[in-house]
């Protein structure tokens, strides 16, 4: 009895010793090495990974060794400081040994995570054999492809701009030009991956067709295509397809149907001769798809329809109808009302602004930005 | 037996441990807080009450300057005290009364000892109070949130000097010495730059603190001819309603991101507030219905010598003839007609129904000043605007005068 009222009087006690800073957290760590560089490297990394344990059970998705390995070198610059405790050379061991109080920030660790899980990866932890492992990859996709910024394949650029100082107006031209290097590397090629990961779950024939000879459930299909119109198509059921469609931006409140964004806001920047920002000035921008398109459902063949429209969005000629149907593909444009969508790859708009007396005087440069507005 | 030696041991140390951080806590708690009686009189119990905490925040603030060697001056107190309801943790009513028409209140007010630190020692003190807090992660019950938000709100928007906003400016006198009249030519201006480098980072903290949900920066929908490339910048409007077509309010379809404001807690709920924060962008923001209610009525609800929806109970334009030595001769005050600076309703709403806000009211925070429509819900607003009038003065009199000055005075 006695002993218990001392456990409690023990853990009652600790509730109310005073804690460390949300924001940092200090670790003892030790670490072993060729040279004391190398040990102190080590000791360090295994303070970052004492920290990290925490975000690994907030994230699902950066689960397994070799990922986890990985972010933690990603991390290292999250320790802030730390004092050599003890530093010694083992004999026995033809190495030394270094023991630090390091001090990590939590917050830029967390930072660091989502930085590192807006990149695609395809080292994601095989989950074959195991249990979940359908939804797991299937959580995983989703939240790539939420973390991912689909500004990040458009680069705005003004170009040819002139100034005219009798009407005060400045012209240029706003180019907008897809970029098919990031979007394949940081997005296409990861997705194609996990979804070809998903397709091969053991789970994943017995959830597409649930009873042996009877009916199929009801799926969608996701196709993507690369720069040489070489196309990989994946039959998804519908729940699967919704939280990807979701994902990528389509809501049920799209309008039209097929828009994965409600519009682009392009944001002007007019800087003066330091380039610091005198004004800035919002332009909305029909452009409601960057990389992904949702199409109207059709009976005819789809991939080479849209593989033929891209090639001649490439010559900028707008397309009028396709298919229905997600497309991933290396192009931005908006849907049309017809179920159907406008493919760009490179466009260019003229633009002029006519500004007030001092602000025209003052301006020197113009930068751009573009942002998607979401549902 | 050593096993429970050890446990007894580990025990009582852990349990002073723990008393020592108890009693250490407390103590922190108790010297964080400094008590001060405030006393305050006003024409309604709301302002006596104001005065009250003025009082005590200022009473607090002397104690506060007098243990420590801060940076010291009554513009700094003026500064703390401006904003004196952020400053209290709680208060207590100990005495209220009315006689002739005057509310006296007595209160005693706990305020916290850092926050006055902090606020002296801080460039903007009436800024600091605000600074990264939200009300409703405190631990308050809701009423007292409520409350506290309404106080603080109340206190702010009552307060401030619209008038340091309006640039007000006279011609150099001509004379009718024939007609004993001095005639002077008077133009306002609104200051939009100070309005945008200084009322908005101040309000925008205050809202920050006070309001459920936020979106900052929203664009306006500047009118764009995608045929011609012309991006038109109307830095000029002429009426409220200009401002809910730019901040695309006007369409079902546009109105959508910025009427609907995400609530950190979960759920969305429409916004009443929309300050401008640069030419051409603005912050919506979600005050709880109550508090934007009680805000509401005591904005925009009339009295005898104030109709609804005039923020003032009397504007002037105080004109003073000089001598070449610069000593004043004469003073003349000239109405100014206008019903409201900074602050507007939304013109697509009635103003009020049975004594409360209108439906789907909103409160826009805009640079400019105006006056309210005869027969319309939406305010003119006017950029600039200029007037000439005629001074009678008599003949000595008009013999010294040399040049002429002007103010605007707002009474509330």
């Amino acid at each position: 009895m006695i002993k218990r009222v001392l456990l409690c009087v023990l853990v009652f006690s600790t509730l109310f010793l005073p804690v460390s800073s949300a924001a940092d957290r200090s670790v003892v760590t030790s670490g072993f090495g060729e040279t004391v560089e190398q040990a102190l490297e080590k000791a360090l990394s295994e303070a970052v990974a004492a920290v990290a344990g925490g975000i690994f059970a907030e994230r699902s998705t950066l689960s397994g060794e070799d990922l986890k390995e990985r972010f933690l070198r990603y991390s290292r610059g999250t320790v802030e400081t730390y004092t050599v405790l003890e530093e010694k050379e083992l004999e026995l061991e033809k190495g030394f040994s270094v023991t630090v109080q390091a001090v990590v920030d939590i917050a830029a660790l967390r930072e660091r995570a989502t930085e590192f899980m807006q990149s695609f990866r395809a080292d994601l932890p095989s989950s074959e054999g195991s249990q979940g492992g359908l939804i797991k990859t299937v959580d995983s996709l989703v939240e790539q492809i939420r973390s991912c910024r689909f500004e990040d394949f458009l680069a705005p650029e003004i170009v040819a701009a002139k100034r005219d100082e009798k009407t005060r107006t400045i012209s240029f031209s706003l180019r907008i030009a897809f970029d098919a290097d990031a979007y394949r590397d940081g997005f296409a090629w990861g997705v194609s991956f996990l979804l070809e990961r998903i397709v091969s779950e053991p789970e994943f024939s017995a959830l597409l067709f649930p009873e042996e000879g009877g009916k199929g459930v009801p799926a969608a299909t996701f196709h993507v295509l690369d720069e040489n119109q070489v196309s990989r198509s994946y039959t998804l059921p519908v729940e699967i397809a919704n939280r990807l469609a979701d994902a990528l931006g389509f809501s049920v409140k799209s309008d039209p149907r097929g828009a994965a964004f409600r519009r682009a806001w392009l944001h002007l920047d007019l800087l003066d001769g330091e380039g610091a920002s005198l004004e800035r000035i919002p332009v909305a921008l029909p452009l409601t798809n960057v990389g992904a398109f949702f199409l109207r459902k059709s009976a005819e063949a789809a991939v080479e329809r849209v593989a033929g429209q891209l090639a001649s969005a490439s010559k900028r000629v707008a397309v009028a109808r396709t298919l229905d149907e997600v497309f991933l593909v290396q192009a931005f444009g908006r849907a049309l009302p017809s179920g159907g969508a406008e493919f760009m790859t490179d466009s260019v708009q003229q633009m002029k602004l006519e500004l007030p007396e001092e602000l025209f005087s003052r301006t020197k440069s113009i930068a751009a930005t573009l942002r998607l507005e979401k549902w | 037996m050593i096993k429970m030696k050890r446990l007894v041991q580990l025990s009582l140390v852990a349990l002073v441990l723990c008393l020592t951080t108890l009693c250490s806590h407390a103590e922190t708690q108790e010297q964080q807080l400094v008590v001060a009686e405030g006393e305050g009189t006003g024409t309604d119990r709301e302002e006596a009450l104001r005065m009250a905490w003025q009082d005590s925040v200022r009473k607090a603030t002397g104690l506060v300057m007098d243990a420590t060697t801060v940076r010291k001056g009554a513009d700094v107190v003026d500064s703390i005290t401006l904003l004196s309801r952020g400053y209290i943790e709680k208060y207590e009513l100990l005495d209220e009364s009315e006689k002739d028409g005057l509310f006296h209140t007595k209160v005693k007010a706990w305020i916290r000892r850092d926050i006055i630190l902090q606020g002296l020692l801080a460039e903007k003190p009436s800024e600091y109070v605000m600074e990264g807090r939200s009300l409703y992660a405190r631990a308050l019950t809701r009423e007292q949130q409520i409350r506290e938000a309404i106080d603080i709100l109340d206190e702010w928007f009552t307060a401030f000097k619209y008038e340091n906003y309006l640039i007000a400016s006279v011609s150099d006198p001509a004379f009718r010495h024939g007609a004993g009249e001095v005639v002077v030519k008077l133009s306002l201006s609104f200051d939009s730059r100070r309005f945008y480098s200084e009322f908005c980072t101040e309000v925008g903290r205050l809202l920050d603190y006070v309001a459920l949900a936020k979106e900052a920066d929203l664009p306006m929908f500047l009118p764009f001819d995608a045929r011609s490339g012309l991006v038109r910048l109307p830095y000029e409007r002429k009426s409220v309603g200009e401002y809910v077509d730019l901040m695309g309010l006007n369409s079902a379809r546009e109105r959508m991101p910025h009427a609907s404001v995400t609530e950190a807690e979960g759920g969305a709920g429409r916004a009443n507030v929309y300050l401008a924060s640069s030419p051409f962008y603005f912050s919506a923001y979600r005050l709880p219905e109550e508090v934007f209610n009680a805000l509401w009525v005591r904005l925009w609800k009339g009295v005898k010598s104030r109709p609804d929806g005039t923020l003032f109970r009397e504007g002037n334009f105080r004109i003073a003839l000089k001598s070449e030595g610069g000593t004043e001769l004469l003073v003349h005050e000239h109405p100014l007609s206008i019903d409201s600076v900074i602050l507007f309703p939304d013109p697509r709403s009635p103003l009020m129904t049975k004594g409360a806000p209108g439906k789907d009211q909103a409160l826009f925070l805009i640079p400019g000043f105006g006056k309210r429509q005869p027969g319309n819900q939406d305010y003119k607003l006017f950029p600039y605007a200029e007037t000439e009038i005629v001074i009678k003065v008599a003949p000595d009199t008009m013999r010294s005068v040399a040049k002429a000055a002007c103010s605007v005075v707002l009474k509330r």
